[in-house]
């Protein structure tokens, strides 16, 4: 009997504890967290644009002809 | 002999909801094959942090089974997010950029597809969660486990052990996850796009410098990731080097495996029942989910819209790959390109752009540190 009021006690502060985090609505964080969406997004593209950058002026570098050596 | 059974009535029913939690993360590792190298030790970890044990905290006790675990999260991950970047040494040394040196734009969808990180950040602003949990949630989008530990770790998120199952899980679903989401967005006639293989060739030289030059430009333009980029970069350098077969071989499997299966048993040591067991852990894992899906979206749609501009069209479903899981997602858009048309061959496309969005996961996630950090501190 004790057992089953401790446990009905834990479920009880079990719950109490899940129940602290308060499912709410906050359109005022939404909104502010907007700005750090656009500029992650953006700093992403140019980085990536960099990156594209760099790989296309690495490939045209590395694609230049080599003198072949003639075996005679 | 009640001395035997006296640590039973320290048991309480929330460890046990947790030894079934790991008991199925054990499960889906052997059964469904899903990410076991990790998937098993952290439920195995689950279910060890959660027997009836006193925390060291109650007892002061330097050893045990929790303070040896505790002591493995202080130093692998804690102190200097150590175990996460030793990994990515492993990962570097496993991936093969050819497929996007030779096709460098690719890289477009890479950047595309990290949407998911920063629609998710703004979701969970607004389900009430603070900035930096907000963004911690939502680097589970990164789609990329050490990624997602170290950004959750550096910002001090308060929700870290659910991050990391969530990151993890869902790696291991993208299976289950992309398929519907790739019908979804796309035309039967689009996902019958073929794509030429281009043929080039890349010099070794420029898969010798591309690491180093990726390394300076992401320590120059977002420094918080120079960590997680330095570490992937060197390890990709060790590869294509070219005189470092041995230490190559041995990031990608001796390495790699050590790290990892640390890496699971201490990430577990943060599903002990009482910080796990919230309403919260729900929705972090129902936030996760949104960050997969929008990636995938974001992913497509670029290439939907490049189509509009291209001559040469680009199969849309490519675009998914870029969501970083590596190497799941590029076999996905492969198959689905397969069971479209038996003579539509996407591998080396989406290996281009999966391995694009791996490299812009990781500046997602130094963006996120520069962006958020910045803001919290």
């Amino acid at each position: 009997m004790e057992q089953t009021t401790q446990l009905a006690e834990q479920i009880i502060e079990a719950t109490e504890q899940a129940m602290q985090y308060e499912f709410a609505f906050t359109p005022d964080r939404f909104i502010d967290s907007l700005p750090i969406m656009g500029t992650g997004m953006l700093g992403i593209f140019v980085v990536m644009g960099i990156i594209i950058l760099c790989v296309t002026g690495l490939n045209s570098l590395g694609a230049r002809p080599k003198k072949e050596k003639k075996d005679k | 002999m009640s001395a035997v059974f006296a640590n039973l009535f320290n048991l309480e029913w929330q460890q046990v909801v947790m030894w079934i939690i790991g008991g199925l993360l054990i499960y889906l590792a052997i059964k469904k094959e899903m990410e076991p190298t990790l998937l098993l030790p952290m439920g195995f970890g689950a279910i060890l942090v959660n027997l009836p044990i006193p925390s060291p905290e109650v007892t002061g006790e330097v050893s045990g089974v929790r303070a040896v675990i505790d002591f493995l999260f202080e130093i692998g991950i804690d102190s200097h997010e150590l175990f996460p970047l030793i990994l990515f040494i492993g990962i570097g040394a496993m991936i093969d950029f050819e497929p996007v040196l030779t096709n460098p734009k690719l890289m477009i969808f890479g950047a595309a597809a990290q949407f998911g990180i920063f629609f998710t950040l703004c979701l969970a602003s607004l389900f009430g969660f603070d900035l930096k949990d907000a963004a911690s949630i939502a680097i589970i989008g990164a789609a990329d486990g050490p990624t997602s530990i170290f950004v959750a770790n550096m910002l001090d998120s308060n929700y870290t052990a659910a991050i990391m199952v969530a990151a993890y899980s869902y790696m291991a679903l993208v299976p289950i996850v992309q398929p519907p989401i790739i019908k979804l967005c796309t035309t039967k006639k689009e996902r019958l796009i073929r794509m030429k293989n281009t043929g080039k060739k890349v010099s070794k030289t420029t898969k010798i410098l591309f690491p180093i030059v990726v390394t300076i430009i992401v320590g120059l333009v977002a420094p918080d990731a120079t960590a997680l980029i330095g570490f992937l970069m060197f390890g990709n350098l060790i590869r294509e080097c070219g005189v470092l077969n041995s230490l190559s071989d041995t990031a990608q499997n001796v390495l790699a495996n050590l790290i990892t299966i640390f890496l699971g048993f201490t990430i577990a040591s943060k599903m002990v029942a009482e910080d796990f067991l919230r309403f919260e852990t729900i929705l972090i894992m129902c936030l996760g989910l949104v960050a997969f899906v929008v990636d995938t979206f974001g992913g497509i749609m670029i290439a939907k819209l490049m189509n509009l501009f291209t001559k040469n069209k680009i199969n849309p479903m490519i675009g998914a790959a870029g969501i970083s899981a590596f190497p799941m997602s590029a076999r996905v858009v492969h198959k689905m390109g397969l069971a479209e048309d038996n003579q539509n061959f996407l591998l080396m496309h989406s290996v281009g752009v999966n391995v694009s969005g791996q490299v812009a996961s990781v500046i997602a996630g130094g963006l996120i540190l520069t962006l958020v950090g910045a803001l919290v501190k």
